[in-house]
Order: structure tokens, then C-alpha cells, then sequence
């Protein structure tokens, strides 16, 4: 059963009674946010246990029930920012926006996520974020970029994504921003709306490939409703598995 | 060895260092590839190292493709006049002295000028105006050979409408390397990518990978360390 349902999602984006966003985080937890949720933490102390950062482990799949997606999003991304981590967010089960609203009503420090949206292109929000509305569009032929993120037109232009992770990666190593890197990859199972199994396959490979050539560690998520071919064609690449 | 650097941004390293000075290049693709962009790049690069070069046109008059550089930031114009570059218009409706010209004339401009970087833009004209497959075949191979003769690196592009062979079929076996660009209709949604490959290339160790590439500000730029996906579902 999915909970990750309309209500659900506006309820998990309505600021819960308590919580001031906007004021300095206090916690004994470095990293830790006012907003994380008793069954959030759950979450992350269980990634905590299981995934202890060794750095020949570059290929992390994590194996869960869909209604877990975002809780699992939220515990890597404290994982990942304690951990003093930057990275990408390869958006494809939801979009952009949809992660900023999400880390910043759960009081995030963004800094540390570059956004590759497949879904906001050809069908964008109404400009009303204070964030974005004095962002100009920087048309890049394959995407268009600004501020944190590159949007590609469609979550089935394969070549577009590929285009458009190597040139941030590029950028991320020519701004020489320091630290481990990492790609976190949201919606494999939507993709499959777009490749047969084994093209969707070839494809997660190659670029999970090229990331841990470049020394970038991926996390991928998978869960019931992905090809059980296309998820036993991952495990065989990945150097560890979680399952949550 | 000596290769010329060919301008484009992710290419000279998929070939090698760069064209081997002397030879003869076919740029094959449909319209709106990027052919004339190509060749313009590929000029202005000669033009940054001193090369003198050569661009005749067989279609595209002499300021529209001054405005198609400039449009890149190319400033053709001062180039021109400090003789380091010339743009010919030839007619491509009178093959015969077109043609003529071309294998008599054009050798000795390109040894009088030590031009370095030549360009012949677009070829499909001259390949069309023979009545038959073996006077085209001959005309052609006599021009190339002339120019190689001369030491002159050559540019020629020439249209494919699909598939990876040019109109004619005749040109990419007679030069000594073939730049195929595409234009894919890669998607469920048609959206288009643009890909290249380097189809042949004689005396080089050349990348036979599919690459996309892109028509930028900046003139073309090939994404070697990407790579091209067709979305097909079962």
C-alpha cells in the first residue's frame, strides 16, 4: 500500500506544529533537524547500522517498499550531510521542487544537493518560489539550467541525463568543491515507464559505471513494481545491499 | 605525423590528435545538422593558429555566412582583410565550369596562397550535376587527388536524408575520413538528439562510439564522455 499518497505528501510538506524552520538548529546530533520524524529516525538509525562508508563500496542499492521511498530519501540525506558529502539527486519519481520544499520544511541546509530534474521542463511550476523567481534560464540544448538544478526536458531522454550528469560532475570537479560525492538516483521504477528492463539496465549501469570511475558513490533505490531481472542485473554491479 | 586540430570541442581526442595534415574529410549529414557550423569552427580555428584558409561556397552567399561566424563570436571580416582568409561563391547551377575551375584553378589558388585549411561547402551540388555514377566518381576522385597533391587539409560536407551513407554513396569512399552527424528521433515523444561518429578515418586509431553532440553559442560541441540512448519500449 503506498502512503505516499497525495494526503500523504501534503501532509509531510505542512509544517508540523513546533517546528521554527527558520531558526538555528539546536541538537546534540550534528546534522540532526528538528523535523525528523520518530519513524524518520528509525530509518536512518537503520542506514546508520547498515551502511557503514567504506570507500571500495561504490554502488549502493537499497531494497524497499515503495511507501519507504521518502523516508529512505530523508535518512541519506542526513546521512550524506553529516557525512560532509555533496552530490546529485537525479530526479525522476518526483521533482525538484518537490525535494526543496520537503528538505526545507524538514530544515535542511541544502548546499550540499545539485538537482537533475527530469519533470519540471516541459511542465513548470508556477513561478512562485521566493527562491526562483529572479532566476533566469541558462538553455544548454540538452537542458536548461539555474541555481542548484538542470532541468532536462523528459524523463525519457536518456541521452539528455547522461549529457547533463557528466557536465555537473565536471563542474563539481573543476570547482574542486572538496569532499565525497555522491549521485542518488529516486525513480528507477519510473523510469521503466520509458526502457524495456534491459535497456533501463544498460543504462543504470553505464552511469553508475562512469560515477565510480569518477569516485562517486551511487545510491540506488529499489523497489516492488521494478523488473525482478533488471533488479537482480543491479545486484550483480552493486558493492553493497541494504535492505531497509 | 602532423594533425590538424579540427576546432570542435570533445573531437580531436576521438581521432587521434587531429585530421592528418594533407587529408580530406567528408561531413555527412541531413539539413540542420550542423555542417556549415562545423566548417566555419573548423576555419576559425585555423584562423586563431595563423593557417591560411579557404571556405567556397556552393550555396550560402559571402555575408550570410560571415553573420552565420558572427553569430558564434567568429569575427571572419578582419581575417579577410588581412588576407588570411578568402570566401568564394561558386555557381552551383553551371557544373561544368564550376567543376572546371575547381580541379584547375583551385590547386594552384591553394599553392599560391599556402593556404593550409580548405572548405567546400556544400558538395551535394556538384555530386548532382553529373549524369552518371562514373563520370561523378571520376570528377570527384580527380579533385581530391589534385588536393591532396597540394598538402591542403579539406573540409567537404555533403547531405544524407537517413542511414549513415551520403546521397550519392560515392564521396565517403574516395576521401580518406567520413564525420557522419545525425539527427535521432530518440524518444517515444520524438525529441530529437544529435549524434556523431567518425566513420573512417584512415592513418589514425579513431573512437568508433556514437557520441551526442550539440549546436551551441560556442559553435559544436561533442560529449565524448556521454552517451547516446534510444528509449524504446517492448
Amino acid at each position: 500500500m503506498y502512503k505516499d499518497t497525495a494526503e500523504g505528501i501534503e501532509k509531510m510538506l505542512k509544517p508540523e506544529p513546533m517546528v521554527i524552520i527558520e531558526q538555528p538548529v539546536v541538537s546534540k546530533s550534528p546534522g540532526m533537524s528538528p523535523g525528523i520524524q520518530s519513524q524518520d529516525e528509525e530509518v536512518y538509525q537503520k542506514l546508520l547500522k547498515e551502511y557503514i562508508f567504506d570507500k571500495s563500496e561504490k554502488v549502493v542499492s537499497i531494497i524497499l517498499d515503495p511507501s519507504m521511498i521518502l523516508k529512505a530519501d530523508l535518512a541519506l540525506f542526513r546521512l550524506l550531510s553529516e557525512k560532509k558529502m555533496k552530490g546529485i539527486l537525479l530526479c525522476v519519481g518526483r521533482p525538484a521542487e518537490f525535494y526543496i520544499e520537503l528538505l526545507r520544511s524538514k530544515g535542511f541546509n541544502q548546499d550540499f544537493l545539485f538537482y537533475l530534474d527530469t519533470l519540471t521542463f516541459s511542465s513548470p511550476r508556477k513561478q512562485q518560489e521566493p527562491h526562483s523567481s529572479n532566476i533566469s534560464y541558462k538553455h544548454v540544448f540538452y537542458y536548461q539550467e539555474k541555481q542548484n538544478m538542470k532541468q532536462i526536458p523528459h524523463p525519457s531522454d536518456f541521452t539528455a541525463i547522461d549529457v547533463a550528469f557528466t557536465s555537473t560532475v565536471e563542474e563539481f570537479v573543476c570547482n574542486k568543491s572538496g569532499g565525497e560525492l555522491f549521485l542518488l538516483i529516486d525513480g528507477i521504477a519510473s523510469h521503466q515507464l520509458y526502457l524495456k528492463p534491459s535497456s533501463l539496465g544498460a543504462f543504470v549501469h553505464t552511469l553508475v559505471s562512469k560515477a565510480r570511475n569518477w569516485n562517486i558513490t551511487t545510491f540506488l533505490l529499489l523497489t516492488d513494481g521494478i523488473d525482478p531481472i533488471l533488479i537482480s542485473t543491479i545486484k550483480t554491479f552493486s558493492d553493497k545491499i541494504i535492505i531497509l | 605525423m602532423i594533425r590538424v586540430s579540427t576546432g570542435i570541442n570533445g573531437l580531436n581526442e576521438m581521432i587521434d590528435g587531429g585530421i592528418p595534415a594533407g587529408h580530406s574529410v567528408a561531413i555527412i549529414g541531413p539539413p540542420g545538422s550542423g555542417k556549415t557550423t562545423f566548417c566555419l569552427q573548423y576555419i576559425w580555428d585555423g584562423l586563431q593558429k595563423d593557417d591560411h584558409c579557404l571556405y567556397i561556397s556552393l550555396e550560402e552567399e559571402e555575408d550570410r555566412l560571415l553573420q552565420t561566424a558572427m553569430n558564434y563570436g567568429w569575427e571572419f571580416k578582419k581575417y579577410i582583410d588581412r588576407d588570411m582568409l578568402s570566401l568564394i561563391k561558386l555557381d552551383a547551377f553551371d557544373i561544368t565550369g564550376t567543376m572546371d575551375r575547381m580541379l584547375s584553378e583551385l590547386p594552384k589558388l591553394i599553392n599560391k596562397n599556402g593556404v593550409k585549411r580548405l572548405v567546400i561547402d556544400p558538395f551535394i551540388h556538384i555530386e548532382m550535376g553529373f549524369a552518371d555514377d562514373h563520370k561523378r566518381r571520376v570528377n570527384i576522385y580527380e579533385l581530391i587527388r589534385r588536393l591532396a597533391k597540394t598538402g591542403v587539409t579539406t573540409l567537404i560536407t555533403t547531405e544524407n536524408l537517413e542511414g549513415v551513407h551520403s546521397h550519392f554513396g560515392i564521396l565517403e569512399s574516395i576521401v580518406d575520413a567520413v564525420f557522419l552527424l545525425q539527427i535521432i528521433r530518440s524518444t517515444e515523444r520524438g525529441a530529437l538528439i544529435y549524434a556523431f561518429q567518425v566513420n573512417k578515418m584512415r592513418w589514425s586509431a579513431h573512437s568508433k562510439d556514437i557520441k551526442p553532440y550539440a549546436i551551441t553559442g560556442r559553435g559544436i560541441e561533442i560529449y565524448r564522455e556521454s552517451n547516446v540512448y534510444w528509449s524504446e519500449k517492448e
